[in-house]
């Protein structure tokens, strides 16, 4: 088991299955997205793919600061890390990268 | 002119002929059967509904449903005759055993509802009202929504419907679909020891369900089938054997996921569909409830508490 592996695993995912991103990659949010919020949580409604989503506080942060401007790996991370009051630590980069890669996946940002 | 002002032999011959024009909520339905244990059934469970009014100079009779209950073209009608249920002369089901075609008929006017209507968002799930505030019901088979519902109409709420939630597209009013409530296996007898008086189908054994009995839907509900509700709570039933009756409160994003897994064409109408459950959502509370008693869960809905000070959806608008 690697140190990441290892890391990885207090937050409850594996790292063998998180692709790592580049941190120079430039991000930019979907078109169109409908969303509604209540509490802490978000329902984001993708017209494009038809799909639903229930979206914890982190990925709509992401997502809101892509609204705001499309922008890169590096600066999304700072942008979280503020707003979670951490320090941009291994982990916290992985639990990112995780983040960036499902809504990549779920085709709710892409990379430009 | 309702249902009950026909004699038992002229349901017979409109079912028979040119059909049975029957409106139920929004809808009305033309059914044909010369199955007399159908016709039966429908003077039972339908004796309150109106019967639909001819329109124009040439007094036509529109039906948005032409449904059909026959016998299929085989050789088992000679041995175990069986039933089958066809919407505009198509079969949409299996044939079931002849036993089940009232069942079938009820089953295929759900069908016909869920698979049609799409001016409203339509969520599987029972409502019932109060002084204008309508609880939703919505829960997988199984659960315990239709008996917690039978309850709950013999206990003073009003039916909007059993099995399909309308949430017109247009304004999110809750409309009315009151027709008989279906019950399965043990929940029959249980209903019909809670209300002595309320008016029981024949027992049907042997369905994919178990055993199915409808219980006819109170006239009172039925003569307010035009007058529209707004819900104020979305409950999702479960029953369990001995539990303590106890009401979880819910988010309304977890709530939204539910119900829309529950609904049959959230993603048929897109964004108005998610629209709609969003503004629905946004103007109830919501809960889980487990129960195993009946009188302890009508007090505990009798206490619910209004939506008045509830949380509003976030308004930040409609695109991210």
């Amino acid at each position: 088991m690697t140190p990441a592996q290892q890391s990885s695993q207090s937050w409850g995912f594996s790292a063998s299955f998180t692709p790592l991103l580049d941190a120079n990659s430039i991000w930019r949010i979907a078109d169109s997205l409908h969303w509604h919020s209540w509490g802490d949580e978000y329902i984001v409604y993708h017209p494009l793919s038809g799909d639903t989503h229930l979206l914890g506080k982190a990925a709509v942060h992401l997502l809101l600061a892509l609204q705001q401007t499309t922008t890169d790996t590096l600066s999304l991370s700072k942008s979280l890390a503020s707003m979670m009051g951490v320090r941009t630590s291994s982990e916290f980069m992985l639990e990112m990268n995780k983040i960036l890669a499902d809504l990549n996946k779920l085709a709710l940002i892409e990379r430009r | 002119m309702n249902v009950s002002t026909l004699t038992p032999a002229e349901l017979e011959c409109q079912l028979k002929g040119s059909g049975l024009f029957l409106q139920t909520g929004p809808f009305v339905t033309c059914i044909k059967t010369a199955f007399p244990s159908v016709a039966k059934g429908i003077s039972q469970l339908y004796a309150d509904y109106p019967l639909a009014k001819k329109n124009g100079a040439d007094q036509s009779l529109f039906a948005d449903f032409h449904v059909r209950l026959t016998s299929p073209n085989n050789l088992r009608r000679w041995f175990k005759p069986q039933v089958v249920f066809l919407v505009d002369d198509i079969p949409i089901f299996k044939p079931l055993p002849l036993a089940q075609a009232l069942p079938m008929l009820e089953w295929g006017l759900n069908w016909c509802v869920s698979s049609h209507a799409n001016d409203y968002l339509i969520i599987h799930a029972a409502v019932v009202e109060k002084a204008g505030h309508a609880i939703i019901l919505p829960a997988p088979p199984g659960s315990g929504k239709s008996t917690l519902c039978a309850a709950l109409i013999n206990h003073g709420w009003r039916l909007l419907s059993d099995e399909l939630a309308l949430v017109r597209v247009s304004d999110g009013k809750m409309i009315p679909l009151p027709r008989p409530v279906s019950l399965k296996n043990q929940s029959i007898a249980v209903i019909q020891h809670y209300a002595p008086a309320a008016v029981f189908s024949r027992p049907v054994q042997d369905t994919l369900k178990g055993t199915i009995a409808h219980m006819k839907a109170p006239a009172a509900s039925v003569n307010l089938a035009t007058k529209t509700a707004s819900a104020a709570w979305v409950i999702f039933p479960k029953y369990q054997t001995h539990s303590i009756t106890c009401l979880d409160p819910l988010p309304q994003s977890r709530a939204f996921m539910r119900m829309a897994d529950n609904a049959f064409n959230y993603s048929l109408l897109g964004v108005r569909g998610f629209e709609t459950l969003s503004a629905l959502i946004g103007n109830c509370l919501c809960y889980d409830f487990t129960y195993s008693n009946l009188d302890e869960a009508m007090t505990a809905f009798a206490a619910l508490p209004l939506p008045a000070d509830k949380m509003q959806p976030h308004a930040c608008g409609y695109e991210l």
